[in-house]
């Protein structure tokens, strides 16, 4: 069963848990016998708690996939990273280049 | 004359020369076009306030989670005391015999206790969570925030003309100062356009790259939060169920004890959902954040990340309002 039916379902069975636990007050009021509401509410919160458990666990196996795909991403991050910064260090040799034709430049300049 | 200056460049510019070639090309249409830069323009795309967001909310969903631990673990401690659920089984560990480090619950589905499920789901957030901070700082990083990948033309030209004039001062020559930094200059200039344009593309594959697994990550993180959200109801109906067996047993004062701590509850239980739907809406805001930021880089403007940068805060808020609130009435 796919999560969201499951979060459907749970959401579903914590309402009806909620109904149950108002009719058990309001038979208390009256002073009716409430044990038979009370206990099929006790057994509906014991399985409310095994649904959360298989929800969150199903939650934590669908996670890895999602890391898996976010590793992936900041792998191609850093790749970008590496040639911005090749880039910058090829730019930074060619101004090094100019710098040479200014100071020859420059000089015959001086020196003429 | 041979400068014993230009001797040591020159392995670099043998080294260099294909590079050269090519950038003349660019330098050559950057020139006729008059299109040149101005040093103002530097080649990088703050993205401060981004990183910031990312951090703020990742750690609020962690600590989001916090509360239902907290309550689960409270009433696992209630029930376990009065017998009501197999402790002992729940709670043992066991060894696997493949590793002398490992160890899991014995239960099935790694523990059967609900506060262990949540504890493991808050680690496995934080997992997701750091691998979107990771992101996060890596688009930085890319956008030129940090020392290593940045190019700054006015440094860059202004070394070069301290190293011409340095040289002209060894030879004892007087350079011409109209001619000293003429080609060097320009190259700067040229190359910090150049590596703007090289920046924005880069930026912008990452950006899209990026789409569908932050899609994924959105779903996935907001499901936990709806899981949390449905488990702080049946926390709240657990205790719920104790208050009122404890308002049935008292008397005048009790009961009145017992309203209290009702009215407590619900306020907290409340703060506590409008805070985890505060925090899904604000990861619904990563994904248009994520468009946003493209836009931005392909325009060459700053992003404004407005919608990101306000749900933060309101979490923030709310976060602070809910960890200030006093105990009790």
């Amino acid at each position: 069963m796919k999560q969201a039916d499951k979060l459907r379902i749970l959401n579903f069975l914590v309402f009806l848990r909620g109904k149950l636990q108002t009719l058990s007050i309001e038979l208390t009021a009256e002073g009716a016998n409430h044990d038979d509401v009370d206990d099929r509410e006790k057994r509906l919160a014991a399985e409310i708690d095994k649904l959360r458990v298989n929800l969150m666990r199903q939650w934590q196996a669908n996670a890895k996939s999602v890391m898996s795909d976010m590793q992936s991403l900041n792998q191609t991050a850093q790749r970008k990273i590496r040639e911005m910064r090749s880039e910058i260090d090829k730019m930074k040799k060619v101004t090094e280049v100019m710098n040479v034709f200014d100071q020859v430049l420059s000089l015959v300049r001086g020196l003429v | 004359m041979r400068s014993p200056s230009i001797v040591t460049i020159d392995p670099s510019v043998s080294k260099a020369r294909p590079i050269a070639a090519r950038f003349l090309a660019l330098l050559t249409v950057v020139l006729l076009s008059g299109g040149c830069v101005t040093t103002n323009e530097i080649a990088q795309f703050p993205l401060g306030s981004y990183h910031e967001a990312i951090v703020s909310v990742t750690s609020q969903s962690e600590a989001a989670l916090q509360t239902e631990y907290e309550w689960s673990l409270e009433r696992f401690k209630r029930e376990a005391g009065q017998g009501d659920v197999p402790a002992l089984l729940q709670l043992q560990l066991e060894f696997p015999p493949d590793s002398a480090f490992a160890w899991r619950y014995s239960g099935e589905g790694g523990g059967g206790a609900v506060f262990l499920a949540v504890a493991d789901s808050r680690r496995k957030l934080a997992a997701i969570n750091d691998l979107l901070l990771d992101y996060a700082g890596l688009l930085t990083q890319l956008a030129g925030a940090d020392d290593q990948s940045q190019f700054d033309p006015e440094s860059e030209a202004s070394r070069l003309k301290e190293s011409a004039e340095s040289l002209a001062s060894t030879l004892g020559v007087a350079p011409d100062d109209q001619g000293l930094s003429l080609f060097s200059t320009v190259a700067a200039k040229a190359a910090s356009a150049y590596l703007q344009d090289k920046r924005s593309d880069l930026l912008v594959d990452v950006l899209e790259a990026g789409i569908e697994p932050l899609e994924n990550l959105v779903g996935n993180v907001q499901a936990a939060l709806s899981i949390s959200a449905l488990g702080i109801a049946a926390e709240y109906q657990a205790e719920f169920n104790r208050l009122r067996q404890e308002f049935g047993d008292a008397g005048d004062d009790g009961r009145r004890q017992v309203i209290l701590d009702l009215i407590d509850l619900n306020r907290k239980t409340t703060a506590q959902f409008d805070l985890l739907r505060s925090i899904s809406q604000t990861y619904d805001t990563l994904l248009e954040t994520q468009h946003q930021l493209i836009a931005a880089v392909r325009e060459k403007r700053q992003p404004t990340l407005r919608g990101l940068l306000t749900a933060t805060q309101d979490i923030q808020r709310q976060y602070e309002q809910l960890r200030n609130e006093p105990e009790g009435e």
